[in-house]
């Protein structure tokens, strides 16, 4: 009988093929949906919990969190490293600085710019290498290293820096290579704080001879007492000596654009939010709540979806209904000549089944092979955000 | 051989009633049935076979051994095992292969020792001189080829009776004549007896009786050939 089935299936395999991808796509589009939004929800929920807590400046919410747990997006308002200092005072909150202004690979990859505190406080762990121990080094993520391969050093796109003036890019030495985690951490370049606000243009090294001359009016050192900048920008920190390395100004003063912060205690957390409650100019937001009004959104989308992919269903149920009466139609002779022939009415109905079989069952494997494909095209939500 | 009586069939759509109140038949006489188109010779072939339903209850024998036309399953069983059916317009089936549709009715029955019936296929193909052409889908087979490949399944389980309705009328003289030969030769081979019906004249003379279609519906099955 299966043999029987085959012939017949064979010798209809446009028709069999077009039975098979259309039943394969109108399950494998709503089991896709399904899959990948629950991908993102495990996504950003495990994200959107750590760090518990961000502080930043006044503005979008979401844009801030956005662009300090999942490093996308634009965040134009910044804090200045008083804020983070006089957090840091408070021995019930752990806090990481975070620098995300600046990127690499054409802006590809975000540098971020922190402490060893949110490697702790994000459990991760260099897997090769170690992590940046003087100015000017980087430690790298799995995805990002994976592009580099062997190569060490890794350019800093140019970049307008808190809407101030062009700053040159700079060669950064990768001294360490993160383990993988699945998480944005994966294609992100991380610097100490220090290398950060160099690429910002708040420090730099002279060469010999060249005592510089006055800031302009576009330098973030506008306005820093006994500010200049050298002559010849000097942009590969190896041929530097790191000691003539310098910084202008009050660090308290220089910018950062938020802090991650993990309260040791409830208490803690609650008298956090209660102190900025009304600063007009620092706010403290909860990355899980802004999760959940994104989720909605997302189910809101997906529930017109999934009313999208029912009228497909129906309409691919209707096209292969017809498909098979139309082929009853035109084989009935066929069978007919069968049971002429001697067989039961049991084996013709049992040859068809068999026959919906094979289908039903390539098409099954049809639809894993869409969901595979559909689910490793769908763009992560991050990068459609 | 096979006896009937009181074969009667009255169609749905018409006024027409066929009415066969004795035909007697004893092993190895081949008989050829007559008559014009419409007449009702597919239809005494079919009640034969058991493939449509008398209108009233027949009596029929085959070897001594009453045949209920009702019982679906005895019936099956006959048309698998016993009958060879030969159709006018082949009833192959085209997806299958030339040698796929000769051994269809054993791919279709529950009939164990199929290396047996596959060796037999062989002969047959070898038979038609065909053997390059097994493999070969039969809608890709000329119409004498096609009907030739109709008579070896017809022929593969070397049934006893065989019935064949209008085999020649959609060929040419040259293919009908291949076609008879065939047919003949291999019944001789199996000692099988035929029971065909036509309305062509060619052919008859290698039949044992040959009868019109009226003398069927009289009950007079002397022959008049």
């Amino acid at each position: 009988m299966i043999r029987l089935a085959i012939a017949y299936m064979s010798s209809q395999w446009k028709l069999v093929t077009t039975l098979i991808i259309i039943i394969g796509l109108s399950l494998a589009l709503p089991i896709t949906s399904v899959k990948v939004v629950a991908r993102y929800q495990s996504e950003l929920k495990s994200r959107s919990l750590n760090p518990p807590l961000l502080v930043g400046a006044r503005g979008d919410r979401f844009d801030l969190v956005l662009r300090s747990q999942f490093f996308v997006g634009e965040l134009q308002q910044s804090l200045t490293y008083r804020e983070f200092e006089r957090l840091k005072r408070n021995d019930e909150l752990v806090c990481a600085p975070l620098h995300l202004v600046h990127s690499a690979g054409q802006g590809k990859w975000p540098i971020i710019g922190t402490s060893s505190v949110y490697f702790n406080a994000q459990s991760l762990v260099v897997d090769q290498g170690q992590l940046f121990t003087e100015i000017g080094q980087c430690v790298v993520g799995a995805d990002v290293a994976e592009y580099l391969q062997s190569i060490s050093v890794l350019k800093s796109d140019m970049s307008s820096v808190f809407g101030f003036g062009e700053m040159l890019p700079y060669e950064l030495q990768v001294s360490g290579v993160l383990e993988r985690k699945g998480t944005p951490d994966d294609r992100a370049v991380f610097v100490s704080l220090e290398t950060a606000w160099l690429l910002d243009g708040y420090g730099h090294a002279h060469r010999d001879g060249d005592n510089g001359t006055a800031v302009n009016r576009n330098s973030v050192l506008h306005g820093l007492e006994g500010a200049h900048i050298p002559q010849r920008s000097e942009t590969d920190l190896s041929v530097i000596d790191k000691h003539l390395i310098h910084f202008h100004g009050d660090r308290s003063d220089y910018r950062i654009s938020s802090v991650a912060v993990w309260p040791t205690t409830q208490e803690a957390s609650a008298l956090l939010r209660v102190d900025y409650q009304d600063d007009r100019t620092t706010q403290v937001v909860v990355p899980g709540d802004e999760f959940e009004k994104l989720m909605k959104q997302v189910v809101r989308v997906k529930d017109i979806l999934d009313l999208v992919f029912a009228i497909l269903l129906c309409i691919s149920a209707v096209m292969v209904l017809v498909a098979i009466v139309q082929s009853f139609q035109l084989r009935k002779t066929d069978l007919e000549t069968m049971r002429y022939l001697g067989c039961s009415l049991s084996k013709v109905r049992l040859l068809l089944l068999t026959e919906f079989s094979l289908v039903a069952g390539l098409a099954v494997v049809a639809c894993l092979v869409f969901v595979m494909l559909l689910e490793s095209v769908a763009p992560t939500l991050l990068s459609i955000v | 051989m096979l006896s009937v009586r009181n074969l009667q069939y009255r169609y749905s759509q018409s006024s027409f009633e066929l009415n066969v109140p004795c035909f007697d038949m004893q092993a190895g006489q081949h008989t050829a049935i007559t008559g014009p188109s419409g007449c009702g010779k597919t239809t005494f072939m079919n009640l034969l076979a058991g493939i449509i339903p008398p209108s009233s209850p027949v009596e029929l024998n085959f070897r001594d051994e009453p045949l209920h036309l009702g019982n679906a399953k005895q019936m099956r069983v006959f048309r698998n095992e016993s009958l060879g059916f030969v159709f006018q317009d082949f009833r192959l089936l085209n997806y299958l292969s030339l040698s796929e549709n000769i051994l269809l009715p054993v791919t279709l029955s529950s009939n164990t020792g199929r290396e047996q019936w596959r060796t037999r296929a062989d002969e047959l193909i070898k038979r038609l001189g065909l053997e390059d052409l097994r493999e070969r889908p039969v809608s890709k087979l000329s119409r004498g080829e096609q009907q030739r490949v109709a008579v070896c399944r017809a022929l593969l389980q070397r049934p006893a009776l065989v019935l064949a309705d209008e085999p020649t009328a959609n060929l040419d003289a040259t293919n009908a004549a291949g076609v008879w030969e065939l047919l003949f030769e291999q019944a001789q081979e199996i000692d099988a007896t035929i029971i065909a019906v036509t309305h062509a004249t060619e052919g008859l003379e290698r039949f044992a009786r040959v009868l019109s279609f009226e003398q069927l519906a009289s009950g007079d099955t002397e022959d008049f050939g």
